[in-house]
């Protein structure tokens, strides 16, 4: 061999004569450990067949043997920590998932203490998906086979790619995610969080037609501050759904969760001391489950202390989703004051008739939407008809004063923006005189929010589509902030009427306008 | 007590110095050899195999490493904590004089590098040999062996072996009856 050769062999050789003996109990174990794993995966691999009964079996392995096992002399599950499942609800919590997107790998800590090392799946990969199957972990119980045939565990997706955005800089190159009976799973945005301060009681009996996991679901959500909504299932159209929340204060602040409807984070969890989900479906006892925060609770070590590095999101780098220095401009300050202005009495001829005007008040099933909405202390709903017209002429434009929508695309001849439609749509409040003394308040989100439109969408995509007159509504709160607009010292008048201003046109110079009364 | 466990105890205690040894010269400091035995002992113990005896296994265990070895350096390239902290789990002890000055100079050259010239000049493997059990194409590994060879020559005050020479594989081929 060559002098190379001869200098590696003998090198060895003098470094093995000095070196002990290697333990070999720790590989012993690891072996042993791997062996049962690989058996857990035959059996997990056997679910398939006979679905969940056969998938409560691989939960069955228990996590005392494999944890001893798994962490003879080396103990993750701090660096991993399981959040307080005892907190929860008992929301079908499956456990949390520590994902490196840059290196497409991470560790699961499910629910019952085990502990696996999981891999991101790619297009490419040949991976067997449990939720076919119905599995509930979906998420991240699908595997793959390495080169040994071993079953690899990964984690699907899961829209994570957000959250790595190399062209921006830092989104976050490591997410931590929970994975619920949701299917979703949840980013945790603060993973020192794990609620080692919160107590959550349940009743023990169950309302007919209620599903105490999907309740404890929606309770749970403020705890890991993720909004969940509630869907309707078996039970009744009136049933209702409060939230109370209390802070050190004392304040309390109780909100509907509204079937269907959407459901809101609560933001600062700091100083709250109680959260109440409150169920009441009628005929059934009210279901009522308490989550209590006991300051100074700390998280009790499994091997010995926290030892996770992991750390909250940052959004440092994250674009804004909205351009926070945009404001709007007054109501009738924008081309619409080339027909309507404060101060100015409307014009008899643009009047048109309203077809229909209601008044609703509290929760509200609408089968039109299949969900409840909340008119809390009340509000006029005015259906009309507007003619809906679509523009060959149409011109885009840039219009900063509230009320404005536009819409405009690609007929069949293919030419880009070659038709479309501007739409104005706002209410306004006359006095007695019938001049304009009020508008919503451009400066309140609530404002913006507090007309609601009913219009069909307007199919400009397929050009023979709803070219023409089409009803919708119009949704006015009772409490919608109004402010004068005429004299700012002024308030508006208890007895104001509501008037709901409506235009379209090509461009915002050619609109045709229109104005309903509420009152006849 | 299975077999298996009986051979693994052997193993590591008959061979488990000639190996720590081995993967001493595939890693990056003394200090990660026995986590690399641990790892390839674990990785061909960890499914049934038909392993003779010793011997067989000990072959078995050393082919393992070279792969292991450069997954391992990649892995931790990527700054994957996640994947590499079983290597992590305390200070590793100082290195040995014994033939240190041999393995700092392998720990100049890549891990492939690395693991090419302990297999084609330690274990005495051809080129095809290497590239089969790397996975790499033979002129790939050819040009790790003359890149890295150039380097140690001079470092360990030995010749440069120089290129090697063209391989031409022979093919048998199995005729139908």
């Amino acid at each position: 061999m060559s002098e190379l050769g001869d200098a590696l062999k003998n090198a060895h050789g003098e470094h093995q004569a000095v070196l002990v003996t290697p333990d070999a109990g720790r590989t012993v174990a690891a072996v042993r450990r791997r062996r049962a794993w690989r058996a857990g995966g035959t059996v997990a691999a056997a679910a398939i067949a006979v679905g969940a009964v056969a998938a409560g079996a691989v939960a069955a392995l228990g996590p005392d043997e494999q944890q001893s096992a798994a962490f003879e002399g080396m103990c993750n599950l701090d660096e991993y920590p399981l959040p307080r499942v005892e907190a929860l609800a008992g929301s079908q919590y499956y456990g949390r998932a520590y994902l490196n997107l840059e290196t497409e790998t991470g560790v699961y800590h499910r629910a019952n203490g085990e502990l696996i090392d999981i891999v991101r799946d790619h297009d490419d990969d040949e991976v067997r998906r449990w939720s076919d199957l119905g599995y509930d972990e979906s998420p991240i119980q699908a595997w793959r086979y390495d080169d040994d045939e071993m079953p690899v565990l990964v984690f699907r997706d899961l829209w994570l790619d957000e959250w790595l955005d190399a062209d921006t800089g830092t989104f976050a190159d490591r997410v931590v995610v929970d994975v619920t009976a949701a299917q979703t799973p949840q980013v945790v945005e603060d993973p020192t969080e794990l609620w080692w301060e919160w107590t959550t009681d349940v009743p023990d009996q169950t309302p007919a037609g209620l599903s105490a996991g999907l309740a404890g679901l929606v309770h749970d959500g403020f705890l890991r501050q993720y909004a969940f909504g509630v869907a309707l299932g078996d039970v009744d159209h009136d049933t209702r759904v409060w939230r109370t929340v209390e802070r050190e204060d004392g304040t309390v602040t109780r909100e509907p969760l509204l079937l269907n409807g959407p459901v809101e984070v609560i933001d600062d969890l700091s100083d709250v001391v109680r959260v109440t989900t409150r169920i009441s479906i009628p005929g059934e006892e009210p279901y009522e489950i308490v989550s209590t925060r006991a300051a100074g609770a700390s998280y009790d070590a499994v091997c010995g202390e926290n030892t996770s590095e992991w750390r909250p999101v940052t959004f440092a780098n994250v674009p804004p989703d909205v351009d926070e220095s945009y404001s709007w401009d007054p109501y009738l300050t924008g081309p619409e004051s080339a027909a309507f202005q404060c101060g100015a009495p409307l014009d008899p001829a643009l009047e048109r008739q309203v077809d229909e005007v209601r008044r609703v008040d509290g929760i509200v099933w609408e089968e039109e939407h299949q969900g409840q909405r909340d008119y809390g202390s009340g509000a006029t709903i005015v259906t009309f008809t507007v003619p809906n017209g679509i523009f060959p002429d149409y011109e885009w434009a840039d219009v900063a004063s509230p009320g404005w929508e536009g819409s405009y695309g690609v007929g069949d001849s293919s030419s880009e923006g070659e038709q479309g439609v501007h739409q104005y749509q706002a209410p306004v409040w006359v006095n007695d005189a019938g001049l304009i003394v009020g508008v919503l308040d451009h400066t309140s989100i609530e404002g913006q929010r507090r007309l609601v439109a009913g219009f069909e969408p307007v199919d400009i995509w397929f050009g023979e589509g709803l070219n023409g007159p089409v009803q919708g509504d119009a949704v006015l709160y009772d409490d919608a902030p109004v402010i004068p607009c005429v004299d700012a010292a002024q308030p508006v008048s208890a007895d104001a009427q509501p008037v709901i201003l409506y235009g379209e046109g090509a461009t915002t110079d050619t609109m045709t306008w229109m104005w309903f009364a509420l009152e006849p | 007590m299975g077999d298996w466990q009986e051979l693994v105890e052997q193993l590591m205690r008959e061979r488990g110095r000639s190996l720590t040894a081995y993967a001493a010269m595939l890693v990056g400091r003394d200090g990660d050899a026995e986590d690399l035995l641990h790892d390839a002992v674990v990785k061909v113990f960890s499914r049934p195999r038909r392993l003779a005896d010793l011997d067989h296994a000990e072959a078995y265990v050393r082919r393992t490493m070279p792969t292991l070895a450069i997954d391992r350096a990649r892995r931790r390239g990527a700054a994957d904590r996640t994947r590499t902290r079983s290597f992590e789990r305390e200070p590793a002890p100082a290195d040995l004089d014994a033939g240190l000055d041999v393995r700092r100079a392998l720990r100049s050259l890549s891990p492939r590098e690395q693991a090419c010239v302990v297999m084609r000049y330690f274990d005495d493997l051809s080129v095809p040999q290497i590239a089969h059990e790397l996975g790499l194409a033979q002129g790939t590994v050819k040009r790790y062996l003359h890149d890295a060879t150039a380097r140690l020559a001079p470092m360990l005050g030995v010749e440069d072996p120089g290129p090697e020479p063209d391989v031409v594989d022979l093919v048998t081929t199995r005729r139908s009856r």
